[in-house]
């Protein structure tokens, strides 16, 4: 290694190295200004904080990128490249020179880091402290950061070359990867943010190969073309000339490129028989409170169901309180897998096929309009709240069986066998994500239904209104969550929190439904191959454990993890007796060695199923 | 005019590559978009998701390309040679930038609007609305970020201080940025289906965008342009240092010194509420037949707060507002703390048949969580835990109407023996796992027998000086600790040393163990809980929790299960799923079955305590974390 050159890289790289070294000395001086003594390692932990970790990947990773933009592009602005090139150095070992002088920077800084973290650790004294450390996961944590800043700095001096659009296309090219790796979860590892992804099997860490070899392979392939464009963009006399050449030809062949995309995406849009662009022609019908969009050939259906939409709609602003009506768009041509209806800022989505079902339309339609009431009423405060979720779903049923006079019997015995078997507490309805996680999801829907009934009970008919016009009166400088929140809204509509806990419990009593009033189903892993993963489904009886004799049909949800989307959710369903069931897994659906079930039973005359809490499963593979 | 239009076209050269680029990235992202998240409600939310991302960046690239660099480069010099007044060759660059952004927005929302009308039932008026509100957007955007790259250097701190500005301005006070201007212009959730107009957003997003300008023009002309040349020139290496420092200290110095304001005091607004005399008790019991109840509550807890409160000096009262909670057995509590001067707690102070309600216990538990809210924890720090939780049991037990508690107690803590010793007494946190709330026992002895021995007044003091502290919630807390070991506060208070007095308490408790309790403690050593993983071929695992008993059965045993997070190793009881179970008559094991809800490479806590009549408490018999196999 040629000192003189690392001396010069060092000091173009020096505003960088002192930004490093302050934001170390601010990150230790930050932490200063707490009670730093009671640190522990789970503020710091990936596995612990899975938002810590992916934030942490994109934020190094965005370092390297920068880190690269300071070797090449300045250097071809001052116009000192043309002296390096001019050096009788062979190319690539200056090329080479300012990777390794760049990547030691962030090496230091990232080492930096981890030993902060250490020290900041070591004045904690707590006898639990350090059980709670693992020193693989902090080395895990130190080396994933330097190598992830590799791969960062590896793409930036090959987006550096093409300057704010390798930049740009850079960003896009993330957020393209963590579109795929959400929507398409068994595809994950092309998001960089799996690369700091951590699973703990026992005290064993696992992280995602994958994810490893694919970014590491690509990081090494844009050096190397990174390289061979700085070097040969002095192979040609004038720069400015080999610019424009460059330029002309990536424009060129960009512009070939998206021109077949969107064409492409068009013909697309517009052939696929499945997407409402290539159905007959929309036609709109306008009542007192809506504009009715459907489809030509479902006319008859339509005026059929939205009959009653006038006087459903008069009844939810009705019992909300509500003064004003907002113009509402109804698309009656959605055709969704997952909803029966979606609904947003004065804008309602419903599934086709409700139709073709008058009554199942009306309770959909309450449903959806409510939540456009209570955006409304609640000044759109509601529904960014993480907190809410219960409420949302919770009024929005409520109003379903309110004004289509239908008994919420089957609804609730579903929440009062739920909210006794897994031992659930107001509390736990806080958090959408947690909830979810561990619970069926629906769960909210049902419990959230008995809660606002309670409301209704303690604090009379106009409770549920009042409380979405007092959530729309607060700003966001409170800062209030969870239970403080509610009672806090509660408290301001003259109702108490307690007393409408107290009234649920009752209404949870009077359905007659207790923890064992469903079997319980569990599952484990028989056998697993490359292509399925076998399992074996047995109903027992809650309290004793003893399996029960039956014959049901029982239904299995399955996903990778509790990050993944609603949508990545797959069901399946087999039939159980004495000697259980066996249900086969498609391998390529799972990622990884983990993977979570879910298993739900029909009640008698139920139409819902009845599912027991998220299960993680661990495949060892044979 | 002829000087305008090759302005226009010298400017127009050198961006035409950023608007190629920039329509390429635009089409890129549509595609994208609705390729992963489907036309969703509306083809038209994307706009607000581009208009936030990369129109935000290829604005910024505009500007920078057109003021900042001409200048960095020196072609501005040239321009400002040319005999045309010196406003012009920056109204032709703003005019450009605009036309520029307003062909990408525009072109942006031609494509979707195409696609949203094939799908929804939109006019031509909406589609107004909508080019409006893009348009304005574009016009407050586009001249913030020319003014921003008219500063040259001073650009980037600038618009930090300006984002801290923003944010503190935000957290701290009613003004909401998200609905301000040109962000609720752009608002992902009311863009693509509102049809009013937003006229306040309108209007302030055009003022926004004519403020820039002017400051912009201003800027350009004062002194012949000399202070935006000034800017313009490169920053030195130390300049930059400074730059870093000062930016990277606004960000830390915000983070630590911008607090939220505090939350509204909680207040009951049932008409079934007892309030005490002294006012810091309140209790919302829910229905008259619980009056009487509620009512004793209140008089007990007043009594010990209240004397508490002038032990400890406190000026500035305590409130502790408690609500009754049927649906909790005797021995939770769950607390919602509002602020250092205020405790909010549910509570099932009624009798029961499982897990009987001790009023006692719960009037130790506020104390301890009065210290606990009041001290920011800082009471709970290791070395002083043990004396927190028996200066809590002592101030409750005192009180000569207690002697069969304290009997109780003193039972409870001669099970636990081998815990009074000074190593295990240091690491008081990991003995508590075990022990669960027998810690309060055991630590209750040894205040007892500081008081026996040198009076309660001396037991006040110590409490004073080394749990009723103030916490500065910043390093100064750690040094606090580290000069004030708790073995030298006591050494300093009570002229003894820490070693001998722990010896003391123990062969105190020995004595006990050996004596009065030796039967009882003989008896409960028979109380075994263990867990085993029952595997049948081909089927899934089920875990039993089973307890055992050669002497005296239980009444009943509460079976606590949780699965541990990584970093985890115990878990709060009232953070674990719970079932509670009687033990059946002329029995001598209970068994709980977990029917296969945990798997294998799973790590579980398991706690079981378990009720023996005669003794009144809970006996923790099992706390352990486990990796299932």
């Amino acid at each position: 290694m040629n000192t003189a050159l690392i001396r010069k890289e060092l000091r173009r790289l020096s505003s960088l190295i002192i930004c490093f070294i302050v934001v170390t000395v601010f990150d230790l001086v930050f932490y200063l200004f707490d009670q730093v003594d009671v640190l522990n390692w789970s503020e710091f932990s990936y596995a612990y904080d899975t938002d810590l970790a992916w934030s942490s990947a994109y934020v190094t990773l965005v370092i390297g990128v920068i880190t690269a933009y300071i070797l090449f592009p300045r250097e071809q602005t001052e116009k000192t490249l043309d002296f390096m090139w001019g050096l009788p150095i062979n190319r690539w070992s200056l090329y080479i020179h300012k990777v390794a002088v760049a990547t030691s920077v962030l090496i230091l800084f990232i080492v930096l880091g981890s030993l902060t973290t250490l020290l900041l650790l070591s004045l904690n004294s707590n006898s639990t402290a350090w059980r709670y450390f693992s020193v693989t996961e902090w080395g895990f944590a130190m080396i994933s950061g330097i190598a992830i800043a590799f791969i960062g700095l590896c793409f930036g001096m090959l987006a550096s070359y093409f300057k704010w659009f390798g930049a740009l296309s850079l960003v896009l090219i993330l957020m393209i990867l963590s579109w795929v790796g959400t929507y398409y979860p068994v595809y994950a590892w092309v998001n960089p943010s799996e690369l700091t992804s951590l699973t703990y099997i026992g005290h064993a860490i696992q992280f995602d190969t994958k994810a490893w070899l694919y970014h590491g392979s690509t990081a090494l392939l844009a050096l190397y073309i990174g390289g061979r464009l700085w070097i040969r963009d002095t192979e040609v006399r004038q720069y400015a000339f080999a610019n424009r050449y460059v330029n002309k030809f990536t424009l060129t062949a960009f512009s070939a490129v998206t021109a077949f995309a969107l064409i492409g995406l068009v013909y697309t849009l517009v052939e696929d028989d499945d997407d409402d662009l290539n159905q007959e022609l929309k036609i709109t019908s306008t009542t007192q409170c809506c504009v009715f969009s459907y489809f030509e050939s479902d006319l008859g259906l339509v005026l059929a169901s939205i009959n009653n939409a006038d006087t459903i709609f008069e009844r939810v602003q009705k019992n909300l309180g509500v003064t004003k009506s907002p113009a509402a768009v109804i698309d009656l041509t959605d055709n969704s897998d997952t909803h029966a209806g979606t609904a947003r800022w004065k804008k309602v989505r419903i599934n086709q096929s409700e139709l073709r079902h008058p009554d199942q339309f009306e309770m959909v339609f309450a449903h959806e309009i409510t939540h456009v009431f209570s955006d409304i009423e609640s000044n759109r405060r509601l529904f960014s709240r993480e907190d809410s979720h219960f409420f949302i779903e919770g009024i929005a049923e409520w109003m379903e069986y309110k004004v289509t006079d239908r008994n919420p019997t089957y609804s609730r015995q579903l929440a009062a066998i739920a909210w006794q078997r897994f031992g659930l507490q107001f509390k736990d309805l806080m958090s959408r994500d947690d909830f979810g996680a561990r619970y069926d999801a629906d769960l909210a829907y049902y419990i959230g239904e008995v809660w606002v009934s309670a409301l209704e009970n303690s604090c009379g008919s106009d409770a549920p209104g009042d409380l979405l016009r007092s959530i729309g009166e607060i700003n966001s400088s409170y800062d209030l969550a969870g239970v403080q929140f509610w009672r806090n809204r509660l408290q301001h509509i003259g109702c108490d929190l307690s007393q409408v806990n107290s009234h649920f419990n009752t209404l949870i009593e009077n359905t007659g439904m207790r923890s064992n009033s469903a079997p319980a189903i569990t599952g484990s892993v028989v056998s697993s191959d490359e292509s399925k993963i076998q399992l074996i489904l047995v109903l027992s009886d809650v309290e004793t454990g003893a399996t029960i004799d039956a014959k049901r049909w029982v239904y299995i949800g399955y996903r990778n993890s509790e990050d993944d989307i609603k949508e990545a959710t797959s069901y399946l369903s087999a039939e159980i007796n004495a000697n259980g069931a066996t249900v086969s897994i498609p391998r390529k659906n799972i990622r990884g060695n983990q993977f979570q079930i879910q298993l739900g039973i029909k009640l008698p005359s139920h139409e819902d199923v009845f599912y027991e809490r998220w299960t993680r499963i661990n495949i060892t593979d044979e | 005019m002829r000087s305008i239009l090759a302005l226009a076209r010298k400017d127009m050269q050198r961006v035409v590559s950023i608007l190629v680029f920039s329509i390429i990235i635009e089409i890129i992202f549509f595609i994208s978009y609705h390729l992963f998240l489907g036309q969703g409600m509306s083809y038209l939310i994307s706009i607000p998701e581009f208009s936030l991302t990369f129109f935000l960046l290829i604005a910024y690239l505009l500007g920078n390309t057109l003021a900042s660099k001409e200048h960095y480069e020196g072609t501005q010099s040239f321009v400002e040679a040319l005999p045309i007044p010196r406003r012009q060759p920056v109204l032709v660059k703003y005019f450009c930038g605009l036309a520029l952004l307003l062909i990408l927005i525009t072109a942006y929302l031609v494509l979707a609007f195409y696609l949203t009308a094939q799908s929804e039932p939109v006019d031509s008026d909406f589609f107004i609305l909508l080019w409006i509100r893009s348009a304005v957007y574009v016009f407050s955007l586009w001249g913030f970020m020319l003014l921003i790259n008219h500063l040259g250097r001073l650009r980037i701190p600038l618009l930090i201080t300006l984002i801290l500005i923003v944010i503190t301005l935000d957290s701290s006070t009613s003004f909401e940025f998200a609905r301000f201007g040109p962000a609720m212009l752009m608002d992902r959730g009311t863009f693509p289906f509102e049809r009013e107009w937003p006229w306040l957003a309108l209007q302030q997003s055009a003022l926004v965008g004519l403020s820039c300008l002017l400051v912009t023009l201003v800027m350009a002309s004062r002194r012949d342009g000399g202070v935006v040349e000034l800017l313009s020139k490169p920053i030195s290496q130390a300049e930059k240092a400074f730059m870093i420092c000062l930016c990277i200290g606004a960000v830390v110095a915000f983070s630590v010194l911008v607090e939220d304001p505090p939350p509204e005091p909680f207040e009951f607004t049932a008409d079934e509420v007892i309030r005490s005399e002294s006012g810091q008790v309140e209790i919302a019991y829910l229905d008259k037949e619980y009056a009487l109840e509620a009512q004793s509550l209140s008089d007990y807890l007043d009594k010990h707060l209240t004397d508490l409160s002038a032990a400890m000096g406190w000026e500035s009262s305590f409130k502790l507002k408690i609500t009754l909670d049927e649906t909790l057995l005797g021995n939770e509590h769950t607390y919602y703390t509002s602020s250092e001067s205020e405790i909010v707690v549910d509570v099932n102070f009624l009798s029961q048949q499982k897990t009987p309600w001790d009023m006692q216990n719960f009037a130790i538990s506020m104390i301890h969580r009065v210290f606990r809210s009041r001290t920011d924890g800082r009471a709970m720090i290791e070395g002083r835990h043990w004396f927190l939780d028996g200066f809590s049991a002592w101030w409750v037990l005192r009180d000569e109407r207690h002697q069969s508690d304290i009997k109780k107690t003193t039972l409870q803590a001669s099970l636990y023996l081998q815990v009074i010793d000074v190593a295990k007494i240091s690491a008081w946190d990991s003995e508590e796992e075990q022990l669960g709330d027998e810690s309060f026992a055991v630590a209750y002895i040894g205040v007892a027998q500081m008081a026996s021995r040198w009076g309660d007044q001396a037991v006040i003091d110590l409490a004073n000086q080394s749990i009723n502290i103030m916490a500065f919630n910043d390093v100064r807390d750690w040094w606090w600790e580290k000069r004030n070991p708790w073995a030298s506060q006591f050494e300093s208070a009570l002229s003894v040393k820490w070693e001998d007095f722990v010896n003391d308490w123990r062969q105190h408790v020995q004595v006990l163990a050996l004596g009065e309790y030796k039967e009882t403690i003989a008896s409960l050593s028979q109380l075994k809980a263990k867990y085993s993983i029952i595997a049948d071929d081909g089927r899934p695992l089920r875990i039993a929790l089973n307890v055992f008993s050669k002497g005296d059965t239980p009444k009943n045993c509460t079976y606590y299960h949780a699965s541990l997070r990584p970093t985890e190793w115990s878990l709060y009881l009232e953070d674990m799923y719970s079932t509670n179970l009687s033990w059946p008559k002329g029995e001598q094991a209970l068994s709980l079955n977990l029917p296969g809800i945990y798997s294998s490479g799973e790590r579980v806590y398991f706690v079981t305590e378990c009720y023996v009549s005669h003794l009144k408490f809970p006996v923790r018999v099992m706390a352990e974390a486990v990796v299932i196999p």
